[in-house]
């Protein structure tokens, strides 16, 4: 199964498995990861998923839709590479991506 | 004798509250022995789909699931499923379930829930109510393509599963008592646009409409309405709201008021006893009295905060309550709570792909709406409880 690798603000890396066609938040919440809160379970309208994509891996992802792009404008710690997990949809090319959970979403 | 067994935290209940609780409780670092007891068969698993995605199939029961079976065990989480708790000694902390077993505990947190309430004389196979899994799953089967679905009720639950049972190629009539949609939960413009919504989707929403007897016909229920005339449907969903689940704090003698009677730390009215999301009645400044509220993102907030207290953490500072629904692929957000009995003045602003509506009260924002607006949405949130800006 693909995996993703979810960096922690304290940098302990967590490695989950991620069903081709789920979300990285589907995943995340699937084991519990902390700071992954996503309140709406997935519609991107709550912006509690923000995660920031390895520069390496962001390109590789399909751009956000117009929805995600402005609530990026409006979460703490946005990058440039920043996305909402639950708009990641892994597929096999996306096996191994890595990811960075910002501080600010342990504080939700 | 029966197994006595024995937890340093046992949280009965494991929908949201509960399994946000014990995840706290290890984000807290909190290291002794915690039992998550669960009432379904069912491994936990989110609610809000029930009535939409998982009614009308875009999702399934595996995708829905809160946690992966195996991740309870790496947490040190021992959960049981299938076997309610029957009662709680708070004096002996000791809780007793169905299946014979006795758990000792130092702290008991109850995220029992809610349950639908029922209308008199209208039972059977024909007859659903959406709160679990198993509920859903039938409806879903029971839903035909041509034949119709009576739902009484328009609150969110009822104008959800509307949507999702047109979807699925139902007929769909809707009867509400009170006038006009989500009465009492949304402004008189929100109400208005979505009933319109629901009109063009084919969905007979009647509102204003008492009904006063239920019959069944050989092929359907037949409801009597008060101005005359009669309504049938092959199928009847009954969402005419939820009733807190505290047969076991009234049978432990904890002081419940439509929910369990907690403070701002979640602690009910016993020593050790805590109680957390749609089954607690918290005070409520905004309102002014204690009152329970239905929303997954309060069930985390109380959840965490009562992980907190019994971990000796600082619990999470108070945020304004927000909810979710979605109709007809629009979304709608809300926060704040509005007091029913005070006048409320709404300033409605259209945005790009919908609407905001700010609802103010005694010169404070007390809630707002937003309708495919959530960055209007995100900015407005932490105005709730602020005087207008004028600008």
């Amino acid at each position: 199964m693909p995996v993703a690798v979810f960096e922690m603000p304290d940098g302990a890396e967590q490695v989950l498995d991620v069903p081709d066609d789920w979300s990285l938040m589907e995943a995340a919440r699937r084991d519990g990861l902390e700071g992954i809160v996503a309140e709406c379970g997935g519609g991107a309208i709550c912006g509690t998923c923000h995660v920031q994509v390895d520069p390496r891996w962001y390109a590789s992802l399909e751009a956000p839709g117009m929805m995600e792009e402005a609530l990026l404008e409006v979460v703490p710690e946005r990058c440039a590479t920043s996305r909402l997990s639950c708009q990641v949809v892994m597929t096999p090319a996306l096996d191994g991506i890595r990811v960075r959970v910002p501080s600010s979403q342990l504080e939700l | 004798m029966a197994d006595l067994l024995s937890t340093h935290v046992a949280i009965i209940g494991t929908g949201h509250a509960g399994v946000e609780c014990a995840w706290a409780l290890r984000a807290a670092g909190f290291e002794g022995d915690i039992m998550l007891l669960g009432a379904e068969p069912h491994p936990p698993y989110e609610r809000p789909p029930l009535s939409k995605g998982l009614l009308t199939g875009t999702t399934s029961a595996d995708r829905i699931a809160l946690r992966a079976g195996d991740t309870y065990e790496k947490q040190g989480i021992r959960y049981s499923a299938d076997d309610p708790v029957a009662s709680i000694d708070t004096a002996a902390r000791l809780i007793h379930t169905q299946a014979g077993r006795r758990i000792a505990y130092q702290h008991c947190v109850l995220a029992t829930g809610a349950s639908a309430r029922g209308i008199a004389g209208l039972a059977g196979d024909h007859v659903h109510a959406v709160r679990g899994l198993d509920d859903a799953h039938r409806l879903r089967d029971a839903i035909r393509p041509g034949h119709r679905l009576l739902i009484v009720g328009a609150g969110y639950l009822g104008l959800e599963a509307a949507c999702s049972a047109r979807k699925l190629g139902a007929e769909v009539c809707v009867l509400e008592q009170q006038r006009g949609v989500m009465a009492g939960k949304v402004s008189a413009p929100t109400a208005e646009r979505m009933e319109t919504l629901h009109r063009h989707a084919g969905i007979d929403i009647r509102h204003g409409v008492a009904v006063t007897g239920w019959q069944r016909t050989p092929d359907a229920w037949r409801a009597s309405l008060a101005c005359g005339g009669v309504v049938d449907g092959q199928q009847v969903l009954v969402s005419i709201g939820a009733v807190a689940d505290t047969r076991l704090a009234e049978a432990a003698g904890l002081e419940c008021r439509d929910g369990i009677v907690v403070d701002e730390q979640c602690r009910a009215s016993a020593p050790g006893i805590y109680a957390i999301g749609d089954c607690a009645s918290a005070y409520r400044a905004e309102l002014q009295r204690h009152a329970r509220v239905e929303s997954v993102q309060n069930a985390l907030m109380q959840a965490r905060t009562a992980a907190a207290v019994i971990a000796g953490k600082r619990p999470p500072a108070a945020k304004p309550l927000t909810f979710w629904s979605e109709q007809h692929g629009r979304r709608l957000q809300m926060a704040g709570l509005v007091h029913p009995a005070l006048p409320c003045d709404d300033h409605v602003h259209a945005t790009a792909k919908g609407w905001l509506v700010e609802r103010y009260q005694q010169g404070r924002l007390a809630a707002l709406e937003a309708v495919d607006s959530p960055v209007e949405f995100i900015k407005g949130v932490p105005r709730i409880g602020t005087p207008p800006v004028h600008v």
